[in-house]
């Protein structure tokens, strides 16, 4: 446990807060660890999250390449779709153990919220899911599947009405009720100690990862690639190989572009250091210090922050940063439906397009791991606007159509 | 604790808000009509520790262009009113890329009696007390107190010595209406700082009265916020009715 990623993380907030954050840190201290607490998540991650997710072999990507072997992390088979609901799941039943009966969570492209919302329709906590106006607009099948697991949504309308709004309005809300109400944070960045317990939560997936790899090949990979939002999924296939003689590599959201306002690149001199939402890290942000805006072609990774530990590890050079181009994105997203069968998340198509660039260029008998952080049928209205666009507009109008006949009820 | 001195009030303006002639109308009319203390705040984009209303007004003041470097003409006009003492509030990552020792610097320059930065608690911040208790800096690093804080931390405060604490009067964020109970009075009573400028919520005269004898001054933001944003755009209304809602807690 730790504070401090060296000169990151932190816990900038006001005084306001630290009663409820005080409170957390004893309770990852004292419950997390704990037979009771440990055997109860273990047992929901086996069977409602449906963990180990596969490490599945890309043997025609690998043949086509001609370089390494490819192995694919399915964690987008995990229950909801992503990686989320390991950390979701974690926080939702540490609240219980803390004798909280509701959750509250931010969320950008509903991933989270979504993985919070069904962990505490399972765990009988009641729900409620701060989201930015814009991304409720964006996003309304998440929002749909949050309502159907019992959540209320909060339609955020401060700012730029996305992401980070949410994250404030959230806080906003804990400090009113922090005594029955639990935050549950979804990346691995925020106030310690939120860094540190999601990271806990998510390492799961390196782990599986490293064993898989070791049974079925004998040997560690010589590279992990993952997609870089806040850092969570990063964070938690990562961790387990920190110590051994692995590359590492995050991919950041290239955007259509390289100016202020295109992309979400936060190193290699897209971003710099800031104090923001409780944290010391890298942020996209204008030289007088107010958050810049950001894009990707996926939601998940359009942030302007990042985890303070990733930020440590960029600048002793154990994680390299590269990023993927939106375009890059779709590329390699319909290459793996293609030819591997697996349709990825936007966000992991990143880390996908970063394995297809550099898999040819390594030697035969090379292993790369790429974490699928998550599925794409989330991404349909996106993916099928882009790639099917005059089929999924007639759809789309026709489908309109048929509603309008429909009494709303 | 603190003498029969009669309660000061300290007003809240957001820099930029509703635009450069809003603002020196408003700030015009708080002195006018005798509001004693001034607390100018440099929007910020990610304001956690501010309610709707001065979150709103941030967020429209960024949306005219508000740059940090055009806070010093906000600044000078209201240096130039009289008032007894001007306070700067903003976020920590503006003066963070700013420079906490040259913002200090500056303010210092500028004459400003207090800095209020709520995101910058004392154990994480990043020199930002130390270096403004320092001989030859006059101005003032200000923590925040809470109404409820635990005993460790209003320990921590106290051996910070401040002459001046900003005290939030609810476990909560601005512009939300408070109670003045026993227990907040106690606390105010407790915290041994000789000027505490206790607010978060106050609307009325009442209000300011129940301070009177606990606090040096009585904060009035969001209510002063909301007065300008109900008058509109023009200055002089602006003015008007800025004038008449101070003039009551004068
Ligand atoms: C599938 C998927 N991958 C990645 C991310 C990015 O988050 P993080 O960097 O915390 O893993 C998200 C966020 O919503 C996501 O849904």
């Amino acid at each position: 446990m730790g504070k401090w990623f060296g000169a990151y993380g932190g816990q900038y907030v006001g005084e306001v807060l630290k009663p409820a954050l005080a409170e957390l840190e004893k309770a990852v201290i004292e419950i997390l660890p704990s037979e009771k607490f440990r055997s109860e998540y273990l047992r929901l991650l086996r069977n409602f999250v449906g963990r180990p997710t596969p490490l599945c072999p890309a043997e025609n990507l690998t043949e086509e390449l001609g370089g390494a072997s490819i192995y694919v992390k399915m964690e987008g088979l995990a229950h909801t779709g992503a990686h989320k609901i390991n950390n979701a799941l974690g926080q939702v039943l540490l609240a219980k153990h803390m004798g909280k009966n509701k959750v509250i969570a931010e969320t950008g492209a509903g991933q989270h919220g979504v993985a919070v919302a069904s962990a505490a329709a399972k765990l009988g906590l009641s729900c409620e899911i701060f989201m930015g106006s814009v991304d409720v607009k964006r996003q309304q099948p998440n929002v749909f599947l949050m309502k159907q697991f019992g959540a209320d949504v909060q339609v955020v309308e401060d700012g730029t009405k996305t992401l980070k709004d949410a994250v404030n309005a959230a806080l906003k809300d804990w400090v009113r009720e922090s005594k029955r109400t639990a935050y549950v944070l979804g990346s691995a960045l925020g106030p310690y100690p939120y860094p540190d317990m999601v990271r806990d939560f998510q390492r799961v997936i390196g782990d599986e990862t490293r064993s898989q790899i070791l049974e079925m090949t004998g040997r560690l990979p010589d590279e992990v690639v993952a997609c870089c939002g806040g850092g969570s999924n990063a964070m938690g296939i990562f961790t387990a190989f920190l110590e051994d003689p692995v590359a590492l590599t995050a991919v950041e959201a290239g955007g259509f572009g390289d100016k202020p306002g295109e992309h979400a690149v936060r190193m290699n001199g897209g971003g710099q250091t800031g104090i923001i939402e409780g944290y010391k890290s890298y942020f996209l942000q204008t030289d007088d210090g107010q958050v810049q805006s950001t894009h990707s072609i996926s939601a998940g990774l359009d942030y302007a922050g990042i985890g303070p530990q990733l930020v440590q590890l960029y600048e002793t050079g154990r994680v390299k940063f590269t990023k993927a181009y939106d375009s890059e994105v779709l590329q390699a997203y319909q290459e793996f439906a293609q030819k591997e069968g697996i349709i990825f998340a936007l966000e992991s198509a990143h880390a996908a397009a970063e394995v297809l660039k550099k898999a040819s260029q390594m030697k035969k008998n090379s292993i790369i791991v790429v974490n699928m952080s998550g599925r794409g049928d989330k991404d349909l209205f996106i993916t099928a606007g882009e790639l099917y666009t005059h089929e999924w507009k007639t759809f789309l109008n026709e489908e309109a159509d048929r509603l309008k006949d429909r009494s709303v009820r | 604790m603190i003498d029969n001195q009669k309660i000061k009030i300290m007003g809240h303006l957001v820099a930029g808000y509703p635009d450069t002639a809003g603002f020196e109308a408003a700030c015009s009319a708080m002195s006018d009509s005798g509001i004693a203390i001034l607390e100018i705040q440099i929007p910020f984009s990610d304001p956690t520790a501010d309610g709707p209303e001065n979150t709103g007004a941030g967020e429209a003041a960024l949306r005219n262009g508000f740059k940090v470097e055009d806070f010093y003409r906000y600044l000078n006009f209201a240096s130039a009113r009289g008032f007894d003492e001007i306070h700067v509030m903003t976020y920590a990552n503006i003066i963070f890329r700013y420079g906490i020792r040259k913002f200090i610097d500056d303010m210092n320059k500028a004459k400003v009696t207090g800095v209020i930065v709520p995101d910058l608690p004392i154990e994480d911040e990043e020199g930002f007390y130390s270096y403004a208790s320092q001989d030859g800096v006059a101005v003032d690093a200000v923590p925040v107190a809470v109404v409820n804080m635990i005993p460790e931390r209003i320990e921590m405060l106290r051996n910070l010595h401040a002459e001046r604490c900003y005290v939030s009067l609810r476990q909560g964020v601005t512009g939300t209406k408070t109670v003045m109970d026993n227990d907040t009075i106690q606390f105010l009573d407790s915290l041994g700082v000789p000027k505490l400028y206790a607010g978060f919520g106050i609307s009325t005269r009442d209000q300011v009265d129940a301070l009177q004898g606990h606090a040096y001054a009585a904060v009035v933001g969001s209510h002063f916020t909301r007065t300008i944003r109900n008058a509109g755009s023009d200055p002089k209304i602006i003015y008007r009715e800025m004038y008449n809602n101070a003039i009551k807690f004068s």
